[in-house]
């Protein structure tokens, strides 16, 4: 039945009007993705407020095409310029760049282009039809489950977005729930920590927190320390490869279902999604000396994983009101401006607007290809822009963009603060990703920590009682403790049957 | 990779003790909040301040005890190196660039964003030396004008 409605929503935008703009937002995500120091995020922010003024149909179309085409955008520069245009195409350099050095740039933008679009196809089955599945579930949610869940939202974030040291993550999350405070709380409607600023009675908008916080500090930290980069390799004709995708199906479905697990874990992102899902194609290769020097293998993992992840991400956003990436995070924020109340309400009030969504990110994903197929070398020439000129453009864009939301200069004041913050904490080695994750899921925790004590008349019980609290604090308390040696130990003996079996299986392969 | 943990220690050992002091601050701050006895005391706007500022206390005091046995408490400050990271192009590009950031901030509705915005493009691209006069100004007077038109009469965003 999903199916059926996904086509009839996706038969409604062919149209002129639809398709055009798809489009337009597909080629200006791709710009915004090639460009170093503007990621995915950075487009959606600043087309938030561009857009926040249209019909709510065709602003969610442009920020969705943005999106799209912004994580693919990333891999041009990742394999010409061994310089990812976003995050999520740091992988695709360790093996993009080598093919472009040995002449092979056109293959690898190929090979990157389909595998981008079949990374989008996985996460466009993800987003149909495991949504309706989770918003169902979140229907069961009450405040104290759904307390536990924004706590292991930025558990795990931080977790997995510091995994050399989780702590600085779980701090810059921390941080951001204690930042969201700020403001009149919903309960009595007392104005915590304003100190007196009117300006601060609404707390901090999430949309000049965000600009502030990823484009803000790209601007600054690139401006800081100008790097120069190399010559663009030649290319050729851009051709879809589909041998080599045939030859790496086994790979390609791994990684699409690697990126969308990853998207649905909150706040986490594209990058680490590409990162695994490579790590998993190295892992399992029959060639794994060839990564890092030019490996097929590697390249479709990391590129059919992070675009997976955009679906992957968009799943917990219209089931739960959770993003599971910052540019997930934005387009939360774009869907409220636009009356869109996203969440387990969704499948009540507007059941098909999961279709209507899922058909937009289809369409996107089908001018993806075509558009990184075919309308590849003019684009090239904005990549000889120089940083020092891009950047304060960028600014002025993140000026306005954060301006027009609310009209208010405060606004930018907040965006300048969060992006010194941000810079500080990124010298600093605390990841920003839970920050933000923080800022938005604070509210969620205050309100039901607050409602589900007032319901249960002070009792905590209520918050270990039910099945669904219980595997959420077992998740939080194997991501927050799962790496100290004890619950190690005690793991692996709880969890020998599995293991045992595991390595019968590996030896049965390798031999 | 031994100087980057040392590094690593000391810039913790700094961002911890910030952290035991914020923290600190959020408590004793969030104590004096109203309680809405009538509420219950486990309603009170005061209890997830409370709770998240201790668990940030005790994150901050673990990060510093780490510092502190990684030797991070050994900042020495000289004032060669202070000169010498005041004098580095970094530091100098990243006041400039923020200077430049706050300027536009503070003029932003007083200046018309059209000549606020090629102002500052102009100083900004001049100062790195991207391209010759003419060229810049003709990007950022494009640019700013281009982009007020757009958003003005085309979005209908009314800028400043």
């Amino acid at each position: 039945m999903g199916f059926i409605y996904l086509v009839q929503e996706f038969i409604k935008l062919m149209n002129f009007s639809d398709i055009l703009y798809c489009f337009l937002a597909v080629q200006l995500g791709i710009i915004f993705g090639m460009l170093p120091g503007l990621t995915a995020t950075v487009g959606v922010a600043i087309l938030t407020a561009l857009t926040f003024k249209w019909d709510p149909g065709n602003a969610i179309m442009v920020l969705i095409g943005i999106y799209v085409g912004a994580i693919y955008g990333g891999s041009r520069t990742a394999i010409l310029l061994n310089i990812p245009g976003t995050p999520a195409s740091a992988a695709t350099c360790l093996d993009g760049y080598p093919l472009s050095k040995t002449g092979r740039a056109s293959e690898a933008l190929g090979l990157a282009t389909t595998s981008s679009f079949i990374g989008s196809m996985v996460g466009l089955v993800a987003l149909s039809f495991l949504t309706p599945l989770l918003a169902n579930a979140a229907l069961e949610f009450k405040s104290y489950e759904i307390f536990w869940l924004a706590i292991f939202g930025v558990a795990i974030c931080g977790n997995l977005t510091a995994a050399k040291d989780p702590l600085k993550g779980w701090v810059s999350g921390i941080l951001g729930i204690l930042l969201s405070f700020v403001g009149m709380e919903a309960i009595q409607g007392y104005r915590r920590f304003t100190f007196g600023v009117s300006d601060l009675m609404a707390g901090f908008n999430i949309i000049p927190v965000l600009v502030g916080t990823y484009a803000l500090v790209e601007i600054l930290d690139n401006l800081s320390d100008i790097k120069q980069s190399d010559a663009i390799a030649q290319i050729g004709k851009v051709l879809p490869r589909l041998k080599d995708i045939w030859a790496n199906w086994f790979n390609i479905v791994r990684s699409g279902i690697i990126g969308v697990l990853i998207g649905v874990i909150p706040g986490v992102g594209e990058n680490i999604g590409s990162y695994v899902a490579y790590d998993f194609a190295k892992r399992s290769s029959k060639k794994p000396e060839l990564f890092g020097k030019g490996s097929i293998e590697g390249l479709i993992a990391s590129e059919t994983a992070n675009n997976a992840v955009v679906g992957g991400a968009l799943v917990p956003v219209l089931s739960l009101a959770i993003p599971g990436s910052p540019p997930a995070a934005v387009l939360l924020a774009a869907l409220y401006l636009h009356d869109v109340r996203p969440g387990p309400l969704l499948m009540i009030e507007q059941p098909l607007y999961i279709y209507t969504f899922s058909a937009m990110f289809a369409l996107a994903s089908i001018a993806m290809l075509v558009l990184g197929l075919s309308f590849v070398k003019p684009l090239l020439k904005i990549l000889r822009m120089k940083t020092t000129i891009m950047m304060p453009v960028v600014f002025v864009l993140c000026m306005v963009g954060t301006y027009a939301i609310a009209g208010r200069k405060f606004d930018i004041l907040v965006m300048i603060g969060f992006g010194l913050l941000g810079f500080a904490m990124r010298k600093l080695g605390y990841p920003e990703a839970p920050l933000v994750l923080g800022i938005i899921l604070g509210p969620m925790v205050d309100e039901n920590l607050r409602r589900g004590l007032i319901l249960s008349d002070g009792s905590l019980l209520p918050f270990f009682s039910s099945t669904i609290s219980i595997i959420l604090i077992i998740a939080v308390f194997f991501t927050l403790f799962g790496r100290l040696k004890p619950v190690k130990k005690v793991t692996t003996f709880l969890l020998w049957p599995i293991n045992a079996l595991y390595g019968v299986l590996v030896r049965k392969k390798q031999a | 990779m031994n100087s980057e943990h040392t590094r690593s220690a000391k810039s913790d050992f700094i961002s911890s003790v910030i952290f035991c002091i914020l923290s600190m601050v959020i408590f004793f701050l969030s104590l004096a909040m109203p309680k809405y006895v009538e509420w219950g005391l486990y309603a009170t706007p005061s209890l997830a301040p409370m709770v998240f500022s201790i668990v940030l206390f005790i994150c901050s005091v673990i990060m510093l005890v780490r510092s502190i046995v990684l030797k991070g408490y050994r900042i020495k400050i000289s004032g060669g190196k202070v000169k010498d990271f005041l004098k580095s192009p970094v530091f100098r590009h990243f006041v400039v660039a923020f200077v430049l950031v706050y300027l536009y901030y503070a003029f932003f509705s007083i200046i018309h964003f059209a000549v606020l915005s090629s102002l500052y493009l102009f100083l900004n691209i001049s100062y790195y030396r991207s391209t010759t006069w003419w060229r810049n100004l003709i990007i950022s007077i494009g640019f700013s004008v281009g982009i007020y038109v757009l958003f003005n009469y085309v979005f209908f965003i009314p800028l400043p």
